[in-house]
């Protein structure tokens, strides 16, 4: 094992020198002698695949592509900050919460990781955050949010060999994925189809991306920095129909924002099910119409996005808890535990998927 | 890596210079990129503009936390492979691109070697598990580094070494398989 880990990193130590030019085949062999039988041909391979990936987009493309940007950039606004969302109630009443707590507390333990002094306090604003959600969609969305950053936290407990709370926090997951599978959004009676929503699928026709601007993690390890909250972007689904005229422009999904209270204090409120106009619903599969004017109710598009999201969670937490119960960094004693987020997280994400309808045809 | 964080922070503001550098600092990666994961060149020129302009577009959201700009780019442009691959696992195989780039300047005969030992490798890189040819599409068509790969793809370090390991030595064996009989390749 430790044998492979050390030919691994020569491996790669010659690989960087090679890719950028810096060493020969023949320096990083003469470099490890003892190596030579089983480095030399992975390293000429690895001159035949960079040479055969050594491709350039044609001119013509690129003088198009140049100029399609810049007229793009023209012709839109400036970049999209993250969303600041105008709920002013939640917001101010979070904040005098959070500098009770004391705001520079609260941003350190934002970022802090189980075994922490501060880790508490995460927690605590987490279960603000949580109390403070105005609707059902939001609370799923937000217990989306914190069952990712607890994976990230256990992958970051894997790699840094700190499992002591590993089992709390896989509890705390499990916790997670139920409360996302049980929660039932205030849509679900309106929008929920007989058909649509009655065999949920993970591979529907949404593009699984990652949720943006989630929860920001912090930059204690490599691998939960990217984690699912790390990749900030998620495209405008074209396949999404949305039945309100809301939001039509091509622009990233946001799920949550952080709202920027001091330089200091960061809150989690989600965005994606913010929707705050009633809107009028029609159920497709009776044809009754139900007007939906609960401020908390969420529009066909927030709906779309937050199902969104779900789905690129059910497809990545699922993988990576399996890969902590392939882990040997993982102890056996968690693993049963484990097992039993496995299982929640796949029938959590269901349920929430499947309560959520069809926002295709509402 | 500090001037791509002020370039980043400038973009953020709005600044299109600061992007269109950004741009054409990574431009060509991500079309490697891209052309290795889709093997067809329209689309892939398409789908790397796709990429900037949907950076453009939430750059806004971005926030560094460690992770750097370009494995940001890297994430958006898996997302739109994994949106194109399920279309076009719809629609069967991907057809393998005669109108693959090669370069203007090489003599023809130079050229045909190149595209044939492209081919060759574009086709090995298709029995490799989805982990491993991600590794290898990172490595060297994105021009990652392992932290950057690693990054990118959700994993640890070591693991994605040990991918790439993997990765490397099942390419070999497959092209070895490919010219037993017929021309030897040095590899």
């Amino acid at each position: 094992m430790g044998t492979n880990k050390q030919f691994n990193a020569i491996l790669d130590e010659c690989l960087d020198n090679l890719l950028t030019g810096k060493e020969t085949v023949e320096q990083c062999l003469q470099r490890y002698p003892q190596y030579v039988a089983e480095l030399e041909p992975l390293l000429r391979t690895a001159v035949l695949v960079n040479k055969a990936v050594d491709v350039k987009p044609s001119e013509d493309f690129r003088v198009k592509a140049r100029y399609q940007l810049q007229t793009m950039m023209a012709q839109s606004k400036a970049p999209r900050r993250a969303a600041f969302v105008p709920r002013w109630a939640i917001a101010v009443c979070t904040v005098l919460l959070l500098f009770v707590l004391g705001g520079g507390t609260v941003l350190a333990a934002d970022n802090s990781m189980p075994g922490s002094p501060l880790y508490g306090v995460k927690l605590v604003t987490e279960n603000l955050s949580i109390k403070l959600a105005g609707s059902q969609e939001e609370k799923i969305e937000l217990y989306a949010t914190l069952a990712d950053r607890r994976v990230n936290e256990m992958v970051w407990m894997a790699d840094n060999n700190k499992t002591a709370d590993m089992e709390a926090s896989v509890q705390r997951l499990n916790n997670d994925f139920e409360e996302i599978g049980a929660l039932q959004p205030v849509n679900a009676t309106v929008n929920n189809t007989s058909e649509s929503s009655a065999n949920p699928s993970l591979t529907a026709p949404l593009a699984a991306q990652p949720p943006t601007a989630l929860n920001s993690q912090s930059g204690a390890s490599a691998v939960s920095n990217a984690g699912g909250t790390a990749a900030k972007v998620t495209t405008t689904n074209t396949t999404i129909a949305t039945t309100t005229a809301t939001t039509t422009t091509a622009v990233p999904t946001t799920t949550s924002t952080e709202i920027v209270v001091t330089p200091t204090v960061t809150v989690i409120i989600p965005t994606g099910v913010m929707s705050a106009s009633g809107n009028n619903v029609t159920n497709g599969a009776t044809g009754n119409s139900a007007s939906v004017n609960n401020k908390h109710t969420a529009s066909a598009n927030d709906i779309a996005k937050l199902k969104n999201t779900l789905i690129y969670y059910a497809q990545i937490h699922p993988e990576i808890i399996q890969e902590l119960l392939d882990s040997d960094k993982v102890p056996e004693s968690v693993k049963p535990d484990l097992r039993r987020a496995l299982a929640a997280s796949i029938a959590g994400y269901q349920n929430a998927i499947s309560n959520l309808g069809d926002p295709d045809n509402p | 890596m500090q001037e791509e964080l002020n370039l980043v922070q400038r973009a953020r503001q709005g600044d299109q210079e600061a992007f269109t550098r950004l741009y054409e600092l990574n431009f060509d990666k991500i079309f490697r990129y891209v052309v290795m994961k889709i093997r067809n060149q329209a689309e892939a020129e398409d789908m790397t503009q796709q990429v900037f302009v949907k950076a453009y577009e939430s750059i806004g959201a971005y926030r560094s936390q460690g992770i750097p700009f370009s494995t940001w780019l890297f994430r958006i442009a898996h997302n739109q492979m994994v949106d194109y691959v399920r279309k076009q696992s719809k629609k069967q195989t991907i057809p393998l691109d005669e109108s693959l780039p090669i370069e203007d300047d090489c003599d023809v005969e130079h050229e045909v070697e190149t595209k044939i030992e492209m081919e060759k490798v574009m086709i090995a890189t298709q029995q490799l598990t989805k982990a491993q040819r991600e590794v290898i599409s990172l490595r060297f068509a994105g021009g990652l580094s392992i932290t950057e790969a690693a990054k990118t793809m959700r994993k640890s370090e070591g693991a994605v070494k040990a991918l790439q390991h993997s990765a490397i030595l099942a390419l070999r064996k497959t092209l070895l398989a490919g010219d037993k009989g017929g021309n030897q390749q040095t590899v």
